[in-house]
């Protein structure tokens, strides 16, 4: 079974999170991450949400939007 | 008996071509290699619309029709505002089936006597007094393996090389992100590989289709991160099949993305060289990686080789392999970065000027030279501008 932890941090004014279940492990959200936070195995995705800068680069590059920030 | 040793010569970090030649030619001169691919099948899912030069192949593998789908030898260049730009290419571009492609690659390794593992997730890598141990996952369980010696051929995350301090990260502006569908419909035109710019199709990139027989396309899109905003890339797909291919079915779907940008200053260090996506090594005008990759492969292997012969794994050895790659595709991989940028600079209104000059072009004036000559010509400061930004490197 797909397992994607999912991230729901309070960073200054919003959430960041995975929509659970849509990610194609492409690895687009790694290799843009200034903080190498995030972690993809075969079929996981995890953010380190303590170490995340919230540059929210991770959000613009997926090509699915399924990591999303809410205000 | 276990199913690893705990040390090795060389390990490779991704089991793709890069990977895959580095350890054919590690392990053909004599290394103990092992090669550990992420996912459970070399060369699935296939993260790439497969399009190739066959001419520069056979330096690495004997052409086998198996793993070639199509070939094609017209190009059509379509501008934001319709205009069909017809360009006949003399050599024979191969549409690669990947998954066959891949595997036969990593055959190659295993025959030359590496060692692949698929289903192994590498975790970690920490150096130690001449010496990395890789942490990686297999069905559950954590292995740690050693070697003095590692070659991260990871792809476009390159933890590899995050791991080891190199700078791999990527800006937005420098990164296109995909998405692909296989689709059969039957208006694909099967001997022609089109393309599609402007901001309706893929800002900051293109739109492709890439014919692989039977109707059958790789239809894809990648657009610069830096404009990614608004509606997805898998949106922007949709919109294009929707209005070109309706009723199309979907054979297979893919994201991912591709580095669009100069190969990081340094791609190796102590104990660590970097191939291929992982190094930007892509070519960072059209997202081809291929044939640079092979390329990083070979001379990664080669340099391992020569590591071990002279029992230095130090960089100002492993820097050899970087000088090498570089003396061959660097100075092609440096105007391509420039042209990508101006390129991205012209506004829809520019692309439709080139293309409506091109038409006019008898078919046989009509080349890609001629495209990018004509494209200066309508903005000659940018020339100047890569000239200038040439003779900065």
């Amino acid at each position: 079974m797909t397992r994607i932890k999912s991230v729901e941090e309070k960073r200054g004014n919003g959430y960041l999170k995975v929509r659970s279940g849509l990610c194609d492990f492409c690895g687009s959200c790694v290799a843009v991450c200034p903080e190498d936070c995030i972690a993809l195995g075969e079929n996981t995705l995890d953010i380190e949400a303590s170490v995340c800068s919230l540059c929210l680069n991770c959000v613009k590059i997926c090509p699915l939007h399924i990591i999303i920030y809410e205000e | 008996m276990p199913l690893f040793s705990d040390k090795y010569d060389l390990i490779v970090v991704g089991g793709g071509p890069a990977g895959s030649i580095a350890a054919e030619t590690a392990a053909g001169g004599g290394l103990k290699t092992l090669v550990l691919e992420k996912d459970r099948d070399i060369g699935i899912p296939v993260r790439c619309a497969e399009a190739v030069a066959a001419k520069h192949l056979p330096q690495y593998i004997k052409i086998d029709h198996k793993f070639i789908d199509n070939w094609v030898h017209k190009f059509l260049l379509v501008s934001p505002g319709g205009i069909g730009v017809h360009i006949s290419i003399k050599e024979d571009g191969a549409i690669l089936n990947r998954k066959v492609f891949d595997l036969e690659l990593a055959k190659q390794a295993a025959r030359a006597g590496a060692q692949v593992i698929t289903r192994a997730n590498v975790t970690g890598m920490e150096r130690k007094d001449g010496l990395s141990t890789i942490k990686f996952q297999h069905y559950g369980k954590e292995y740690f393996v050693r070697a003095p010696l590692i070659i991260g051929a990871d792809g476009v995350e390159s933890r590899v090389g995050r791991w080891a301090g190199l700078n791999t990260n990527l800006p937005l502006t420098d990164i296109e992100t995909c998405f692909q569908y296989l689709l059969y419909h039957p208006d694909i035109v099967n001997d022609r590989l089109d393309f599609y710019f402007g901001e309706e199709a893929a800002p900051g990139g293109y739109l492709w289709v890439f014919p692989k027989g039977d109707n059958c396309a790789n239809v894809g899109l990648g657009i610069s991160g830096n404009k990614a905003s608004g509606q997805s890339v898998k949106e922007y797909l949709d919109k294009f099949v929707q209005k070109k291919f309706p009723g199309a079915s979907i054979l297979s779907s893919v994201a991912g993305s591709v580095p669009a940008h100069r190969v990081p200053k340094k791609i190796t260090c102590d104990g660590i060289m970097l191939v291929g996506d992982a190094a930007h090594q892509d070519n960072p005008l059209s997202g081809g990686g291929i044939l640079n990759a092979l390329a990083a492969g070979r001379f990664a292997g080669q340099t391992a080789i020569k590591a071990f012969d002279l029992g230095d794994f130090s960089n100002r050895t492993l820097e050899n392999y970087a000088k090498a790659w570089k003396k061959e595709l660097g100075m092609e991989h440096n105007v391509l970065y420039n042209l990508k940028r101006i390129i991205q600079k012209f506004s829809d209104d520019d692309l439709d000027g080139i293309a409506e000059k091109l038409v006019q072009l008898p078919d046989d004036q009509r080349t890609l030279q001629k495209m990018f000559i004509t494209a200066f010509a309508k903005q000659p400061a940018v020339v100047i501008d890569v000239i200038m930004n040439y003779l900065k490197e």
